[in-house]
C-alpha cells in the first residue's frame, strides 16, 4: 500500500493521537487501504512506517459498506 | 469553548469540515477505550448530532455545534471533602433545548422551578379562580427563525396581559411548541385567573397577533399534573429528523421557550431545589464536593469506579431553564 491521493476518490484521512497530555494530534495524510481490503488496519498503517501508539481514521462518506463501518475508527500499533 | 477561526482553518488544512474536526476532537481526546473494541460503540448517535451540529455550523452557532456533539462524552472529576475522600464524576452536558439527553433534564428542572408557584395558587382557592389551558397557535409559513419566535413571544405575553388586565393576583406559564417534524408553533398556556369568554380572547389575539385560533378549557388535572402536562414537549424530541432539529436550535437561539407571567413570575418558593443544587454534597457522606482539574472521557471516569452525579455546576443556573 503506498500513499495517495486521488481527485475521483477520497482516502481514509489519519491522524495521530496525543501520547501525552499536551500534545497535539498530528495530521498524517489521506491513505487508500490495500486491494481488497474495506478499512484500513493497524498493519497497514505499520507497513507505511508508522510507530507504535493510537491513531484515528476517517473514512470517506463513500466508503464500502457504510452500514458496516462506521466512520470513524481508533487504531492502534501495539508496541 | 473552542475558538472558531483556529478550528476553520485547522480543519482547511486538514481538508475536512468543521464539524469532522469537532467528531476528531472527540475521539482524540480521550485516552482509555472502556469496551475493549475500538470501533465506536454509538455511531448512530454521532451521526445523529452530527448532522445537528452541521446545521448549526451553517448558521454561525459552531461554539454549541462542539457542545452538541460534545455532550455527554467528557466528565470531570469530583472528590468529597469527607475523611473518606469518596471519588464521584460529573458528565458535561450541552443543555440544549433539542438535546435528546438534556430535554429531559430541562423538562426535571422546570418542574423544579415552577412547581412551587402552582402548588400555591392551587392552595389559595380564590373565588371564580380557576388553572385554565389556552393554546395561542400561529399561521405555519413553512419555516422559522428567531424573529419569528420573538414576535410570537411579544404577542402572547401582550395577549394574556391584556385578556387579564381587569383582574389581580393572576398568573400565566407558557411554553412555546411546534408540531411534529414541521414548523407548526404554537403556545401552550397554563394560567390561574378568572373565566374568560373564548371569543373575547380571540378576538384579543386575533387583534394582537393577527392570527385566530385559540383554545381556552378549564385545565382537565390538577396543579402538578396540569404543569407536567403543560411542559411534557420540553423533554420530546419534536422531530426524528436531525436537520429540523437543527434548525428548530437556530430558531430558538437567543429565545426563551418557557415563560413566566404574574404570580408566576420569579416564584421562588420555599424550596431550596431551586436556589442551588443537591449536588454540592457528597451523596455518600454529606461532606462538601470539590471539582479536581481537567475533563476526561466518560467511559475513563466510570472505569475508574466513580460514583455518578448528574449535574456539572455547583449552583443551579435557573437562568439557562427555560
Amino acid at each position: 500500500m503506498k500513499e495517495e491521493v486521488s481527485s475521483k476518490r477520497q482516502g481514509y484521512k489519519v491522524w495521530r493521537n496525543p501520547s501525552q497530555p499536551g500534545e497535539p494530534v498530528k495530521y498524517l495524510g489521506e491513505f487508500f487501504p490495500p486491494e481488497g481490503q474495506c478499512r484500513i488496519l493497524g498493519c497497514d498503517l505499520k507497513q507505511l512506517g508508522f510507530g507504535p501508539g493510537e491513531y484515528t481514521v476517517l473514512a470517506p462518506p463513500d466508503r464500502p459498506y457504510a452500514g458496516l463501518f462506521s466512520k470513524w475508527r481508533k487504531v492502534v500499533i501495539p508496541e | 469553548m473552542i475558538d472558531v477561526t483556529k478550528a476553520v482553518a485547522e480543519a482547511g488544512a486538514w481538508g475536512i469540515g468543521l464539524r469532522d474536526w469537532m467528531e476528531l476532537r472527540t475521539h482524540v481526546y480521550g485516552n482509555v477505550d472502556g469496551f475493549g473494541d475500538c470501533d465506536l460503540e454509538d455511531a448512530s448517535d454521532e451521526e445523529w448530532r452530527g448532522r445537528v451540529a452541521q446545521v448549526l455550523i451553517e448558521n454561525g452557532l459552531a461554539p454549541k455545534a462542539n457542545r452538541y456533539i460534545e455532550c455527554c462524552r467528557y466528565g470531570v472529576r469530583l472528590q468529597c471533602k469527607g475523611p473518606v475522600t469518596h471519588e464521584l464524576f460529573s458528565p458535561l452536558y450541552c443543555d440544549l433545548r433539542y438535546c435528546p439527553r438534556c430535554g429531559p433534564r430541562q423538562f426535571a428542572r422546570l418542574i423544579e422551578k415552577h412547581s412551587p408557584a402552582v402548588n400555591a395558587v392551587c392552595k389559595q382557592k380564590k373565588p371564580g379562580y380557576l388553572l385554565r389551558e389556552i393554546t395561542f397557535t400561529s399561521l405555519n409559513t413553512g419555516e422559522l427563525s428567531s424573529l419569528q419566535v420573538k414576535r410570537f413571544n411579544q404577542n402572547v405575553k401582550a395577549a394574556v396581559k391584556k385578556a387579564f388586565a381587569k383582574s389581580d393576583a393572576w398568573g400565566a406559564l407558557w411554553c412555546d411548541e411546534v408540531g411534529f417534524n414541521n414548523t407548526n408553533l404554537h403556545a401552550h398556556v397554563l394560567v390561574y385567573g378568572p373565566y374568560i369568554e373564548q371569543a373575547v380572547l380571540a378576538e384579543t389575539w386575533r387583534t394582537i397577533s393577527g392570527d385566530s385560533v385559540v383554545y381556552i378549557r378549564k385545565a382537565h388535572v390538577n396543579g402538578p399534573k396540569a404543569l407536567i402536562h403543560l411542559l411534557k414537549y420540553v423533554s420530546k424530541m419534536p422531530a426524528d429528523v436531525p436537520e429540523i432539529i437543527g434548525q428548530l436550535e437556530v430558531a430558538f437561539h437567543k429565545c426563551r421557550r418557557v415563560h413566566a407571567l404574574g404570580v408566576f413570575y420569579n416564584f421562588s418558593g420555599d424550596d431550596t431545589d431551586n436556589i442551588e443544587s443537591e449536588w454540592t454534597t457528597c451523596p455518600h457522606c454529606g461532606a462538601d464536593l470539590e471539582r479536581l482539574p481537567g475533563t476526561f472521557r466518560l467511559e475513563k471516569l466510570i472505569m475508574e469506579g466513580r460514583t455518578f452525579v448528574g449535574l456539572r455546576h455547583p449552583e443551579r443556573k435557573q437562568s439557562w431553564v427555560n
